[in-house]
């Protein structure tokens, strides 16, 4: 196994390169330098990049990836919002009941008439609930792939359980409802 | 629009975030994006698409990153920077692991931008191609001709080729020219600013290749022939352009660099370049013109 490099890290190789490191380790990194390939890698490939970002123009990033996110954690079996989505439509908790002292809650979403709920089932999984999806083409991608495919001809609600943690995209009738991730 | 980060402004919202206050995570948010969302395609000429899913792939991770942050006299961005080079290779080695099949078509602009890098076309005017089991063989070659020049043909080697900089190099460059690491790396920076209309066309040319790449692709799921026909020929033509494009900074910028007169420069690059040509005759037999 190769040997860690002890000086390889963030704050000493930019401390370096912006020339705010402590005498006694500036001296110790800049003989260090010399030997090192991985470091002087680190900061040849810092030069360049902070070159080419200062120097190119940086437009808005597209509007659907400010739109916000939401982001979950699942806990032992419980889900917990740890970022919501910016606007009106938000997820809302719902306080369910009280297991092994810690509050169980379902986390809600609602638009375009179609309720979405969302829990913890297991340790490492949680389930999905669409509500209000009849005669409605619905489709769950994780990580970029599609993981469900479900068409609600006569169901009012439709149900996809142990899902596990990834970055969530619910698309219904083809029309991207929501985009969330799970941890 | 050149929207940057301030450092005091970002550090005063840091602190915050640090004493338990996430309201201001937002606004860190709003300050970091741009940054973040277009790394990729500045430093790695990655397309739109892969940009979008290496955002995504920060944001879930931001808030555990900017814990680790410790404040320091250092700049914000010099130490984001270096962070967002790290985090892509992850990000890139995830999605290589999740999906083995996409990688190769995700990954086209890197593969391109790599491919490019491997052939001695900018170097020498070789147009052969060094991919995959040549790379070595391209180190080799490059690597002979280094040693075998003398210091301070060496200097003006690495100086106009600067683009194939390596570590060793600037190491080299810092003994040999008696100046601080830090202080080679500035002045590396000062004769790519030299350079700056040429990487800003070579991005250039490098969108169009992802948006003609993203065409070709399409045109082969609809089974067009002759529009992919067409699209590949129009693709040959933009890479000859990208390739047409020489990173190769001004003299003025060396001459600052060494703080010499442009003639020195002139020379010194000059006789470089002869004894190039010697050792690739001497060496391989070949004759090949020196760029």
């Amino acid at each position: 196994m190769m040997k860690k490099c002890p000086f390889y890290e963030s704050n000493i190789i930019a401390g370096y390169f912006d020339g705010t490191l402590d005498a006694q380790t500036e001296e110790a990194f800049s003989e260090h330098l010399l030997g090192c390939s991985k470091c002087m890698d680190a900061l040849l490939n810092l030069e360049k990049d902070m070159f080419l970002m200062e120097s190119m123009k940086l437009s808005p990033i597209p509007k659907k990836l400010r739109s916000g996110f939401a982001l979950f954690h699942i806990v032992r079996g419980q889900l917990n919002l740890v970022q919501n989505l910016i606007g009106e439509n938000r997820f809302r908790a719902i306080p369910l009941a009280v297991v092994r002292g810690r509050e169980r809650s379902v986390h809600t979403f609602e638009k375009d008439g179609i309720g979405l709920q969302i829990e913890g089932e297991g340790d490492h999984t949680f389930r999905l609930e669409l509500d209000g999806v009849e005669g409605k083409s619905i489709l769950v991608q994780r990580n970029g792939r599609v993981v469900e495919r479900h068409s609600a001809e006569r169901k009012q609600k439709v149900a996809f359980r142990y899902l596990e943690k990834g970055s969530f995209s619910l698309y219904i009738n083809n029309h991207e409802f929501i985009h969330f991730f799970v941890q | 629009m050149k929207k940057r980060i301030v450092d005091e402004n970002v550090k005063s919202l840091l602190r915050q975030y640090h004493t338990g206050d996430t309201r201001c995570y937002s606004e860190i948010l709003d300050m970091v994006s741009p940054y973040m969302y277009h790394f990729p395609r500045i430093v790695f000429c990655a397309s739109d698409d892969q940009c979008g899913e290496f955002y995504e792939y920060m944001l879930v991770r931001l808030r555990n990153i900017l814990k680790i942050y410790r404040e320091s006299q250092a700049r914000f961005v010099t130490w984001f920077t270096v962070v967002l080079r790290n985090r892509y290779f992850n990000y890139l080695r995830e999605k290589k692991n999740r999906d083995a099949v996409e990688q190769g078509y995700d990954l086209v602009s890197l593969d391109f931008r790599n491919e490019h890098e491997q052939s001695l076309y900018n170097l020498l005017g070789d147009g052969r191609e060094y991919v995959h089991e040549g790379t070595t063989q391209y180190g080799d070659y490059v690597d002979r001709i280094v040693s075998s020049l003398r210091k301070n043909q060496r200097v003006f080697f690495h100086l106009y080729f600067i683009e194939n900089l390596k570590p060793e190099d600037v190491g080299f460059l810092a003994v040999t020219l008696n100046r601080s690491v830090r202080d080679v790396l500035k002045n590396i920076d000062v004769v790519r600013s030299s350079m700056l209309k040429k990487y800003e066309m070579k991005h250039e040319h490098l969108s169009r290749l992802n948006v003609l790449h993203h065409a070709i692709l399409q045109g082969q799921r609809d089974g067009d022939k002759s529009k992919v026909h067409l699209l590949k020929v129009k693709r040959e033509k933009v890479i000859e352009e990208y390739r047409r494009v020489k990173l190769n900074p001004s003299y003025e910028s060396i001459a600052r660099f060494l703080d010499v007169p442009i003639g020195t420069v002139s020379t010194g690059i000059s006789r470089m370049k002869s004894a190039v040509r010697g050792i690739l005759k001497e060496q391989y037999d070949e004759k090949m013109s020196v760029l």
